[in-house]
């Protein structure tokens, strides 16, 4: 994926994020659109160039947020590292493994966030409502994550190959 | 572009995914907002049709103006002690979750100020959060105008308020002679009130179901009888009581509020700036 589809991607999650969060609150949860796009991306794009775009977005959600400057970074880049990691011999055989995978990626996101929030403020945060978080970010990312590919079966791309030369 | 690189077909699906359902509800409440206000559909080629239209939009704005004007006049009247401005609440919401911050804007030359309370039909939204960490932690109130979220950008002073809905929201609240701290919990019911937690109490003072909460004012920066909530339940009993406080305004979908904010310590500040400058 070239860069400037990522930055197009990366922008328009954010916009929908700060707009539309209110149409999806539920009971203080609420799904995470940017890391659902960066977790996609982070399959597909080089993990440098995406960790540098992550970060600038994560700053613009900070400054958006009541909570601390560095605290959203704090939930994307190792969330990013993992899967820069694991990408190279993580084949994807499923829509179910692939849930599986964005769920404990939210869970990841989740508790980077929340051990930065209490190391660097007072503020606390309710671990059953951040749980409810990452499994909501997981309903939404499988029905994203599910569209595009079928949408790429349709173009006739098959999955494997967009991990091709680390394989 | 090489054929494994997804990227126009795959960028324009999550486009539509991520666009159209917000765009549609977005359209849906301004063009409902402005059928309100202008009576409804119009010919475009009726000349007569327009200039009515045109008259019935201005007796609107001026119906609106005036509205503002009593709210502004009500305030001034009931809360001497303090500037109240009508502000508008921009479409922008906090991104984290048990987060809930709203962004107010009003056109003005000096930046709103940051020790203010946000207010709508006469009762709590928020108060504009503080520090450059957002809300949750109390500040010394000084005359000093220090770092604040607060600001003025061309014309157009802007602010981030801090709502009840927000799972760290404190403030000083009070129940007849039964005062109190209202805590956030980041949930709200269906109609989008959220609930708090009216605690750590000074009296044992018996509380009763549908007993309304107020601002206290002790901490000597916010207005104190602004209505907050009326109490659902009792939480916990025994040395510790404390109470399920279902909040009077929902902070979601609000288009307008009230900002109030102290006239002495406005006053003390415009002074010292003056002086800096």
């Amino acid at each position: 994926m070239n860069a400037r589809s990522a930055v197009f991607l990366v922008a328009l999650a954010l916009v929908y994020h700060a707009l539309a969060i209110p149409l999806y609150r539920l009971g203080g949860a609420v799904p995470d659109f940017l890391l659902i796009v960066v977790v996609y991306l982070a399959f597909f794009a080089p993990i440098g160039e995406l960790l540098i775009l992550a970060v600038g977005a994560s700053v613009v959600v900070d400054v958006l947020s009541l909570d601390p400057i560095g605290s959203h970074m704090a939930a994307l880049v190792p969330v990013i590292l993992v899967i820069g990691r694991v990408r190279g011999w993580f084949v994807l055989r499923g829509p179910g493994l692939r849930s599986v995978f964005v769920f404990v990626a939210a869970l990841l996101a989740s508790l980077g966030r929340t051990t930065y929030v209490a190391l660097v403020s007072v503020d606390g945060a309710q671990v059953s409502v951040e749980a409810l978080s990452a499994v909501y970010t997981t309903l939404i990312a499988v029905l994203v994550h599910g569209l595009l590919d079928r949408y790429r079966r349709r173009l006739g791309w098959v999955r494997d190959r967009a991990f091709g030369g680390r394989r | 572009m090489r054929r494994d690189e997804p990227s126009g077909g795959v960028t324009l699906l999550l486009a539509f995914l991520l666009v159209v359902p917000p765009a549609g509800t977005v359209l849906y409440r301004e063009l409902g907002h402005r059928l309100v206000e202008t009576g409804g559909e119009a010919s475009a080629t009726d000349e007569i049709g327009a200039l009515r239209q045109e008259c019935f939009r201005l007796e609107s704005e001026l119906d609106h103006a005036r509205r503002r004007i009593e709210k502004l006049e009500r305030w001034r009247v009931e809360q001497p002690s303090t500037v109240a401005r009508v502000v508008r609440v921009l479409p922008i919401s906090d991104p984290s979750p048990q987060r809930h911050a709203l962004w107010v804007a009003c056109r003005a030359n000096r930046r709103l100020p940051a020790d203010a309370v946000l207010v709508s039909e006469r009762a709590l939204v928020g108060c504009v959060a503080r520090g450059p960490a957002g809300g949750g932690r109390p500040t010394p109130v000084t005359a000093q105008p220090g770092p604040d979220e607060a600001f003025a950008l061309g014309g157009v002073s802007l602010a981030r308020v801090q709502t009840v809905l927000d799972s760290e929201f404190r403030i000083r609240a009070r129940t007849g002679s039964v005062a109190g701290f209202v805590k956030g919990t980041g949930d709200a019911d269906a109609s989008g009130r959220p609930f708090l937690i009216f605690d750590l109490l000074d009296s044992d003072a018996p509380i009763k179901r549908g007993d309304r909460i107020y601002t206290d004012g002790g901490d000597g920066s916010y207005p104190s009888g602004l209505l907050i909530g009326e109490i659902a339940e009792q939480l916990r009993h025994g040395d510790d009581p404390a109470y399920l406080v279902l909040a009077a305004v929902a902070p979601e979908g609000l288009r307008e509020g009230v900002l109030l904010s102290d006239r002495v310590l406005e006053a003390a500040r415009a002074v010292i700036e003056k002086e800096r400058s």
